[in-house]
C-alpha cells in the first residue's frame, strides 16, 4: 500500500475516534471521589453510601487545568530556544517538479540542526534527560509554505560535529502529512570558517569535514548548497530552494 | 526509619481508553505526529505497520520517542510543573515535576486504536521523612530536617506506576 493511502486512513480515522471515549467513560465514573460524592448528595442519593477509603485517585481535582488544543512544539518560527550563537534566518522555498517547478504552497516543512557545540536536541538512551524539560526541543521547527512556497525560521548558525560537514536537515511533507522528501542543506565553507573562528563557536574550533569529504554531500553538493549572506555582527540569512514531486 | 532524599517518578499511560480531555488531546496529536515522523525511518514502498515492527527493522526509529514527544510537550507545559494525576492524600496538593520522559508503547500506521504512549514525570529532590501506612511522607523541601526542626509534609499513597527513582541517605 502506498503511503498516501495509509496517511489518508490515519488522518481519516480521527473523526471515527470521537465516539470511543463515550463507551469507556463509565469505567472512570465508577471511581467515586469523596468530594464529588458530597457535592452531588441529593441528586444521586445512592452514591453517598459509597466508602471513599478505597479510592486513591480522585476525579474532579485530577483533571488538572483546562487543557487547550495546541499544535506540536515544533510549530514555531523561532527555534533558538535556550541556544547561543550567531543569528541565522533560514528561508526555504519549495518548488514542485510535477508542476513545471512552480512554487508549492501548503507544504509542511520540518528543519532541525545541531547547536554551536554540535549537539542535537535529543535525549539518548534510557536515562533521564539532563537539560531543562522546557527547552528540550531546541533547534527544531515546522512551518507551512505560503503562496510563494516560502517557509522561514529564525535560528542560529549551526555548529558541526565530527565526521560531518555543517548542515541542516529538512523533511518536506504535503499538506496531508505525507512525506515528499528528506534532504539536507549544505553551507558555504568560507562563511562557516568565519563563524567558527569567533563567539560561542570558537572553543569548538573549525569543522573537521569539508563538503567534498562529507558522506552526504561528497557526491556533489551543488543541489544542496545554500546561499548565505550577512556577517557575524548582523547575523546571516540562508536561502535555499528545494525541488520535490508533489 | 527510611529517611533520605528521594525523587518520585509517576507514569501515565495514555491509550484509546483514556477519558480526560488532556489525555485525549495528547493521544490525538501524538498519533498524528507518529504518522508523520515515522516516515523518516520506514521503507517508502513497504512501510512497517507497527512501531515495534519499525524498531526491529530500523533501530534508529527509537528516535521517535523523542520526535513524537514534540506533540505532547505543549500539553505537559500546560500543567506548569505539577502532576495533576497524582494528588496527595488531601486530594488538592499535587506532586511537582522537574523532568518528564515520553515513550511510545506501541502504535500502528493502519490502526489508530493501538496507539499507546507513556509519560513518566519525575519530581525534584524531596526529603523522605518516613513511610506510614502505605504512604510516602515527604517534604517538598529537599533540605528539610524533620527530626530536629519539623517540616511541612505531603502524603502520597503507594500505588501502581509510582516509584522511588532516586535515593540518597
Amino acid at each position: 500500500m502506498k503511503r498516501e493511502d495509509f496517511l489518508k486512513r490515519g488522518f481519516g480515522s480521527l473523526g471515527l475516534f470521537a465516539a470511543i471515549p463515550l463507551l469507556s467513560a463509565c469505567k472512570q465514573t465508577d471511581v467515586i471521589d469523596p468530594e464529588t460524592t458530597g457535592a452531588t448528595t441529593g441528586t444521586t442519593g445512592t452514591t453517598t453510601t459509597t466508602t471513599p477509603s478505597t479510592c486513591s485517585v480522585t476525579n474532579s481535582e485530577t483533571e488538572g487545568p483546562f487543557p487547550t488544543k495546541t499544535p506540536s512544539s515544533l510549530v514555531t518560527n523561532n527555534i533558538v530556544s535556550d541556544r547561543q550563537g550567531d543569528k541565522l534566518t533560514v528561508n526555504v522555498i519549495i518548488r514542485n517538479v510535477n508542476n513545471s517547478c512552480e512554487v508549492l504552497p501548503d507544504a509542511i516543512v520540518d528543519i532541525w540542526h545541531c547547536d554551536a557545540a554540535g549537539n542535537y536536541s535529543e535525549y539518548g538512551g534510557t536515562g533521564m534527560q539532563s537539560t531543562n524539560y522546557t527547552s528540550v526541543h531546541f533547534l527544531r521547527g515546522r512551518q507551512t509554505t505560503g503562496s510563494t512556497g516560502l517557509a522561514s525560521w529564525t535560528s542560529i548558525y549551526p555548529g558541526w560535529y565530527s565526521g560531518r560537514a555543517p548542515h541542516i536537515h529538512v523533511h518536506i511533507y504535503n499538506a496531508k502529512g505525507t512525506s515528499l522528501l528528506v534532504t539536507q542543506i549544505a553551507f558555504p565553507e568560507d562563511i562557516s570558517k568565519l563563524v567558527y573562528a569567533q563567539g560561542v563557536y570558537k572553543s569548538h574550533g573549525q569543522a573537521d569535514t569539508t563538503n567534498a569529504r562529507d558522506n552526504v554531500f561528497g557526491d556533489g553538493v551543488t543541489n544542496e548548497m545554500s546561499v548565505v549572506t550577512g556577517d557575524v555582527t548582523n547575523g546571516f540569512v540562508l536561502t535555499h530552494t528545494i525541488f520535490v514531486k508533489a | 526509619m527510611p529517611q533520605g532524599k528521594i525523587k518520585l517518578s509517576f507514569r501515565i499511560v495514555i491509550s484509546k481508553n483514556s477519558v480526560t480531555k488532556w489525555e485525549k488531546l495528547i493521544w490525538e496529536s501524538t498519533y498524528k505526529e507518529f504518522l508523520m515522523q515515522s516516515q523518516l525511518f520506514s521503507d517508502r514502498e513497504n512501510p512497517a505497520q507497527s512501531f515495534k515492527q519499525l524498531l526491529s527493522q530500523n533501530e534508529k526509529a527509537s528516535q521517535l520517542h523523542f520526535l513524537v514527544s514534540t506533540a505532547a510537550h505543549p500539553y505537559v507545559m500546560q500543567w506548569k510543573g505539577l502532576i495533576y494525576f497524582l494528588a496527595d492524600n488531601l486530594g488538592n496538593n499535587f506532586l511537582p515535576f522537574e523532568q518528564y520522559r515520553f515513550d511510545i508503547i506501541d502504535s500502528n500506521i493502519y490502526d489508530k486504536q493501538s496507539h499507546e504512549i507513556g509519560i513518566t514525570f519525575t519530581s525534584p529532590l524531596l526529603t523522605l521523612v518516613d513511610i506510614w501506612e502505605g504512604h510516602y511522607l515527604v517534604s517538598l523541601d529537599e533540605n528539610a530536617d524533620p527530626v530536629n526542626t519539623g517540616a511541612e509534609t505531603l502524603m502520597f499513597k503507594m500505588q501502581p506506576r509510582l516509584s522511588v527513582s532516586f535515593f540518597k541517605p
